[in-house]
């Protein structure tokens, strides 16, 4: 049955979550926390899905695995109905999805080790061998001589990358991130990432990264979704949404907080975007030269999106509509990316 | 005061109160063990909810409980006898030992249970872990700290019971301090008596306290 499954993952997404739904009664009402969800995640992608906290981001990864169990819809791994499955079965599909948490789950009662030997115990391999195999493991993530430590004597950091060497030890096809890196500091954050992508070019794991922060997104995925309230508002590759956000979610999430317009005194702001090549051009002071009239610079950043830089500035242009047209014309011509964004 | 004839009676009323404490812990934890993991499991928010079983194991682990210990131990008589062939003597002091005390270790052995982290239960589910994998491999170990800890309250806890067997024809030192104590006005056996019990609780106590921190691993130390 494997072979025939592997033969049809080829051409089919890895998981495929159609038309999903999940909802809680509660003594209170139902709660819907997922509505009509569907999307495709294709073999080596990373799968980035975004939403603030209560979006419904951590159930609906939740549901991938059936550690939630869906109200409606499916989920298909590898073309597998995961709902449908025995729980014997499903434990054993399991093992094809590594996971990872927060909180990094860790079995404090346990050695580095011990916990990356803990899956390859539950499916059965001889002590030896997954001991073995487990070294391998935690000399992938950089910590072979941590295998002797206890969690508690571990940092954040180090934790997070036990608890990926113990979700890759069974060589699953897929790893399931759920706010892996928010409970880590900045640059711990981007050597877990970084970790991760390196995972996925080296070892061709697919994941699915959930995230409340678009920096996480912008750094490691090829594609995003973004839901909001329990819907998908967006899906793209990152640079499609990236450069033009269609959803209001989306136009807030690729900026900073602090810009957000209910958040600033003046009343119109204007987003620029400039890929790596035009960055390499004083594209703002020829916008300033071309058109005669100073534009505030209200937040400036590089981006690296994919592994390619990516400039985004925030302006206020001057308010007169015949200046404003020709900065827009100008804009344009020379094919930059600038949309207003205060209708948010 | 002390001839060789009382220390031989103290010596093994010692015995016995540490042969029924033991025995009886043993067995409430063997039948606390089982119904604390039903009722983890079977809680709403458990690994298998199901609200009829754990709704009646809930009950009768109250009922027992609520049972003052003395009333118990006659009520069960003619079950004691039935079970050891007599209502006297060590051997039927740990029957209603066992049926009082398991009830109260199933509550402990829940709480510890309980207090494994719901996160870390969910990461071995992600990783296909069974149920009998989950209570074995997990919560078990997870929560050995906290099982040791309240193995030491459960053990002290049985003692006291184990003493107050001695009304109703139990062994041990609760035997020694009624008989000679309360029938006999011995106040220097009573006095003895209830030195020994205190030695013991306090050994059973600090030995748990070793052992709990021994085991655990999340003490940077």
């Amino acid at each position: 049955m494997a072979d025939t499954l592997a033969q049809d993952g080829e051409s089919r997404p890895v998981i495929e979550i159609c038309n999903l739904g999940k909802w809680f009664d509660t003594k209170s009402g139902r709660i819907h926390a997922l509505r009509d969800i569907s999307l495709a995640v294709q073999k080596g992608e990373i799968y980035g899905i975004i939403g603030r906290s209560g979006a419904g981001k951590s159930t609906l990864v939740r549901c991938i695995n059936m550690l939630e169990r869906p109200s409606e819809g499916k989920v298909l791994f590898e073309g597998l109905d995961m709902g449908s499955l025995k729980e014997r079965d499903l434990n054993v599909v399991r093992r094809s999805m590594g996971m990872i948490f927060q909180q990094f789950n860790l079995l404090m009662q346990r050695t580095a080790l011990e916990n990356v030997c803990f899956p390859l115990e539950l499916s059965g391999v001889p002590r030896d061998k997954a001991r073995e195999r487990s070294m391998e493991m935690l000399e992938l993530v950089g910590l072979a001589s941590r295998a002797k430590s206890y969690p508690v004597q571990l940092s954040g950091g180090q934790k997070q990358r036990v608890a990926i060497a113990r979700a890759l030890s069974t060589e699953p096809k897929v790893l399931l991130c759920d706010e892996a890196t928010s409970a880590l500091d900045p640059e711990t954050t981007d050597s877990i990432l970084a970790l991760i992508r390196d995972i996925n070019r080296r070892l061709g794991i697919t994941a699915v990264v959930i995230t409340h922060e678009m920096d996480v997104i912008e750094k490691i995925c090829h594609k995003v979704a973004i839901i909001s309230k329990g819907v998908i508002a967006e899906t793209g590759t990152v640079n499609e949404v990236f450069f033009h956000p269609k959803s209001d979610i989306a136009r807030r999430l690729v900026v900073p907080e602090a810009l957000h317009p209910d958040k600033m005194a003046c009343d119109k702001l204007w987003r620029l975007v400039f890929d790596g090549q035009s960055s390499f051009e004083p594209v703002l002071s020829s916008l300033v030269l071309a058109c005669g009239k100073p534009v505030n610079i209200m937040y400036a950043s590089t981006r690296d999106i994919g592994g390619t830089a990516y400039g985004q500035m925030v302006l206020q242009l001057p308010e007169d509509p015949e200046s404003l047209g020709r900065i827009l014309a100008y804009a344009r011509e020379k094919g930059l990316f600038l949309e207003e964004f205060n209708h948010v | 005061m002390f001839n060789q004839a009382l220390f031989e009676l103290l010596w093994e009323g010692t015995v016995d109160t540490l042969y029924m404490t033991l025995a009886s812990t043993f067995f409430s934890y063997v039948f606390g063990m089982v119904m604390a993991v039903v009722l983890v499991l079977t809680r709403a928010d458990g690994i298998k909810p199901h609200p009829v079983i754990f709704r009646i194991l809930d009950v009768v682990v109250n009922l027992t409980r609520s049972f003052p210990f003395l009333i118990l131990m006659i009520a069960v008589i003619p079950f004691t006898r039935w079970l050891v062939g007599t209502t006297i003597g060590n051997n039927a002091t740990i029957v209603p030992l066992v049926i009082a005390a398991a009830p109260f270790v199933a509550r402990l052995i829940e709480q510890s249970l309980l207090e494994v982290d719901r996160g870390v239960v969910e990461a071995a589910q992600s990783m296909g872990a069974s149920t009998w994998q989950l209570v074995w491999k997990v919560l078990i170990p997870e929560a050995m700290p906290s099982l040791i800890n309240g193995s030491a309250i459960a053990a002290t806890t049985i003692l006291g019971y184990s003493a107050m067997s001695g009304a109703v024809g139990g062994g041990g030192l609760g035997k020694l301090a009624i008989m000679y104590g309360y029938n006999r006005y011995q106040d220097d056996i009573m006095f003895a008596t209830v030195v020994l019990l205190i030695v013991i609780v306090q050994l059973l106590q600090s030995f748990g306290d070793w052992a709990t921190r021994r085991s655990d691993k999340r003490s940077t130390k």
